[in-house]
């Protein structure tokens, strides 16, 4: 009796496990493991001297929080003219995913 | 039978200690720095930007989170930071200890939000990079002073999360003074 309790209780973690994956916004992904940086834009404003940054995390698929927009990125650094923006993408097993943003300018 | 498996426990216990405690060590030794930086290539040279680290706190106050850009062709870096208050308060200046002496800095504000019934306050300054490699190259971990028309708020780092961080920070500050034009 006690073994099918603990053998539908791991079936049903690895169900909830499995069915519910972090994923992250990447121009390639691997499924295991992803740590890819990639661009977002790039104007034509000159040299940049300030660097501002916002990130959003996913936990299992579940919950997913945080400011990872460009305006936050810019707002925290004092930026008002932007030269280009990068991402950097992060995903553990599909269990933690976070999308970093990195605004460059003046 | 209970007495072999005892003393197996044990044998066991005593090499994964010893793993444990070289992995440990080899962890803050080398860390991987490239994760706690990124750099870009300007018309005006190459922009250093150490992400945001936080650790510092007062226990009867708030927390800081701070990060550091850095554009090789000049003399300075900028240190903004992040600190949160349930009190409000007007800053005026930060101070860096360096050899148990306080360099107070003036800080300009970016801007003030509040969210329930915290402060968010976001702040920069400028220091020289050799004083922020000077603050880093501490072994002990040395507090930072927040001045405000309200008081001084005095933030402090666990010696464990200093050890690190400033393990961190001394190896990118090294790349940094490599690649200073």
């Amino acid at each position: 009796m006690f073994k099918n309790f603990k053998v539908a209780g791991v079936a049903l973690a690895a169900t909830a496990l499995m069915s519910s994956c972090a994923m992250v916004q990447s121009p390639v992904g691997g499924m295991l493991y992803t740590d890819v940086k990639s661009p977002v834009a790039a104007t034509s404003n000159s040299a940049s001297s300030k660097v501002g940054t916002g990130s959003a995390s996913s936990y299992l698929g579940a919950v997913a929080i945080g400011d990872a927009s460009i305006d936050a990125a810019a707002k925290a650094a004092g930026i008002t003219k932007i030269h280009h923006v990068d991402a950097h993408s992060k995903n553990i097993l599909g269990l933690v995913a976070t999308y970093t943003v990195y605004v460059y300018g003046e | 039978m209970y007495m072999v498996n005892k003393k197996n426990y044990g044998a066991l216990i005593v090499p994964l200690f010893f793993l444990f405690s070289l992995g440990a060590s080899l962890t803050t030794i080398g860390q991987k720095i490239e994760k706690h930086y990124v750099s870009s290539n300007q018309s005006n040279g190459i922009i250093y930007f150490i992400k945001p680290q936080e650790g510092f706190n007062s226990p009867k106050n708030g927390d800081l989170v701070y990060d550091i850009s850095y554009l090789n062709s000049s003399d300075s870096c900028s240190f903004l930071f992040s600190y949160f208050d349930k009190a409000e308060r007007t800053l005026d200046s930060i101070g860096f200890s360096i050899q148990g002496q306080y360099k107070m800095l003036p800080v300009s504000k970016i801007f003030i939000e509040t969210t329930k019934n915290v402060w968010h306050y976001r702040y920069r300054t400028s220091l020289p990079l050799d004083d922020i490699s000077a603050f880093f190259a501490q072994t002990d971990s040395p507090p930072l002073l927040l001045a405000s028309k309200q008081g001084q708020v005095n933030l402090s780092m666990k010696k464990k999360r200093w050890k690190k961080l400033s393990s961190i920070n001394n190896r990118i500050l090294l790349v940094i003074k490599h690649n200073r034009s």
